[in-house]
């Protein structure tokens, strides 16, 4: 009985912590799949610093 | 009727004599003569250039040094117009807002502009974001001299003089009375009822000056004469792709598609919010194979998905890859001005001691100009763009130089602070009036001559309703 109890808990603390850390992963790959590919990287060549996407 | 010298000609019938002959004082002598008034045209150099005419404009620069001053611009007929570079385009709105005439009183002369200048009067531009316009200059091929010599031997009412050197204005009360020239090595005396100064950017300031040395009472010391001097840095900015694809796409039929340069200037917006002056940039007007190359190769190196990605556009010709020029305005500055220098010409006239500085402000244009538009480009996917280190780094540019001689005798409201009132007319004296890009208040980015024949124009309107109305 005791041990069907601390199951029960288990499963309901797992899947509380699942389903409350969805939106957040949602949110993560919302920021790498927008953001990511306009990120500014400069980069120096010759005497010119280029403006580039990270993805360049 | 154009005539040699100063000698046996009789003067009484010009209510108006104008000093120079460059694209100020012609413009003004023409629609003078439209309104049937005769006007006498005094020019110090001859019909041509000559060496020996240019060395009366000698002067010393002191500071960061510009193109010396005997060869950016021209003693002859026709003035520096014979050697002038022709791009041509009224300036920005924002850019004329500290001056005491607005944009409109400009543009009712934009079209009889165009047409002194042969140009088309078209100066379209397009909204590329809310920073920047995609914009439009025409280039003009007129020498003024070339252009109304035959004009100006056959007027009636137009006398031009060549050979003779105005010296200095004599006045009294307020008024002028004569101007001191120098013909044939003679001195004369040209009276008339109104005077305008108009010898260019440089010229005006000294002739000012050393009227008010040789006669202090007549041209107050308050009037700020030679200071606020401006230029136009024209400098390399940087170099870049733009994918004209992508440009025209964005654009659409609001692309301005001309025979060309690609040209883009700032808007207000971006000058406020950068807290920057005005600039354009330009890229280049021929393709140039060798920097072509040379940026693809450069692509391909710092950016190897990216130059993959353009590689097969260089042969479609969808590419325009080049060094970026650019043009900034240059703030007013009091300490930037024209003084007299001990040293003096074959006539005893004082020549020019230039004090100029490069603004701060201006290199710090170009870097956030470009910045922002290098950032417009790449998250756009309108081209990459490329800044030159030294720019980046706010630490100098280099001043490929145009002859753009700006401010000395500016144009303003209060006295202390400005030498001519929005009429040209020198503040406190009745009939001398300043024509020319010593009159400008702010220099904007735009070239001046377009403005300088506009201002040309609404002075002798000025000049002809004093006369007349």
């Amino acid at each position: 009985m005791k041990i069907k109890i601390k199951v029960n808990k288990f499963r309901r603390n797992f899947l509380k912590t699942f389903f409350s850390s969805l939106p957040i992963l949602f949110l993560m790959k919302f920021d790498l799949f927008f953001f990511k590919h306009n990120k500014l990287k400069l980069k120096k060549n010759k005497n010119f610093i280029w403006y580039l996407n990270s993805d360049d | 009727m154009i005539l040699k010298n100063l000698d046996n000609i009789n003067l009484d019938n010009f209510p108006v004599a104008i000093f120079g002959s460059g694209p100020a004082g012609i413009t003004t002598a023409l629609e003078l003569e439209k309104k049937n008034i005769k006007c006498l045209i005094i020019e110090a150099g001859g019909e041509n250039y000559s060496e020996i005419s240019q060395e009366f404009y000698k002067g010393k620069i002191i500071g960061d040094q510009i193109t010396d001053l005997s060869s950016s611009r021209l003693r002859q007929f026709g003035g520096t117009s014979g050697h002038w570079g022709g791009w041509s385009k009224p300036m920005a709105k924002y850019n004329l807002e500290l001056w005491p005439l607005k944009a409109k009183d400009l543009n009712t002369y934009s079209t009889r502009t165009s047409e002194i200048l042969n140009i088309n009067h078209q100066f379209r531009k397009s909204s590329l974001n809310g920073f920047f316009n995609q914009i439009e200059f025409q280039y003009s091929k007129v020498r003024f001299a070339d252009k109304y010599k035959n004009y100006i031997k056959n007027s009636n009412n137009i006398l031009l003089v060549l050979n003779t050197q105005l010296s200095h204005f004599v006045g009294h009360n307020n008024n002028t009375e004569y101007a001191v020239c120098i013909s044939n090595d003679v001195i004369k005396e040209v009276r008339t009822k109104y005077f305008i100064l108009a010898c260019g950017g440089i010229e005006n300031s000294r002739l000012l000056l050393w009227t008010r040395d040789k006669n202090q009472e007549f041209i107050d010391n308050d009037l700020p004469v030679g200071k606020y001097w401006m230029n136009h840095p024209w400098i390399l900015g940087g170099a870049g792709i733009i994918n004209k694809k992508n440009l025209k796409k964005k654009l659409g039929n609001n692309f301005l598609e001309y025979d060309g340069p690609l040209h883009f200037a700032a808007k207000k917006e971006l000058v406020n919010k950068k807290k920057i002056l005005s600039a354009a940039m330009y890229m280049n007007a021929k393709e140039d194979t060798k920097i072509y190359k040379e940026i693809i190769k450069d692509i391909l190196c710092v950016a190897p998905e990216y130059g993959k990605k353009i590689a097969n556009m260089v042969f479609k010709k969808s590419l325009k890859c080049g060094n970026i020029f650019m043009n900034l305005e240059e703030n007013p500055n009091e300490n930037n001005k024209i003084v007299l220098d001990k040293e003096k010409d074959k006539f005893g006239i004082p020549l020019v001691k230039l004090f100029y500085k490069k603004a701060q402000d201006s290199l710090r244009t170009a870097k956030f100009f470009l910045e922002e538009f290098g950032n417009l480009c790449r998250t756009e996917d309108l081209g990459r763009i490329a800044i030159k280190d030294n720019i980046y780094n706010l630490e100098e540019f280099k001043n490929i130089d145009v002859h753009h001689h700006m401010g000395g005798t500016r144009m303003g409201i209060e006295k202390f602070k400005s030498v001519v009132n929005k009429d040209l007319k020198v503040h406190d004296i009745n009939n001398l009036y300043i024509s020319g890009s010593s009159s400008f208040v702010t220099s904007g980015y735009t070239n001046p001559t377009f403005t300088i024949v506009q201002l040309a124009m609404r002075l002798a309107e000025k000049i002809n309703e004093r006369l007349y109305v």
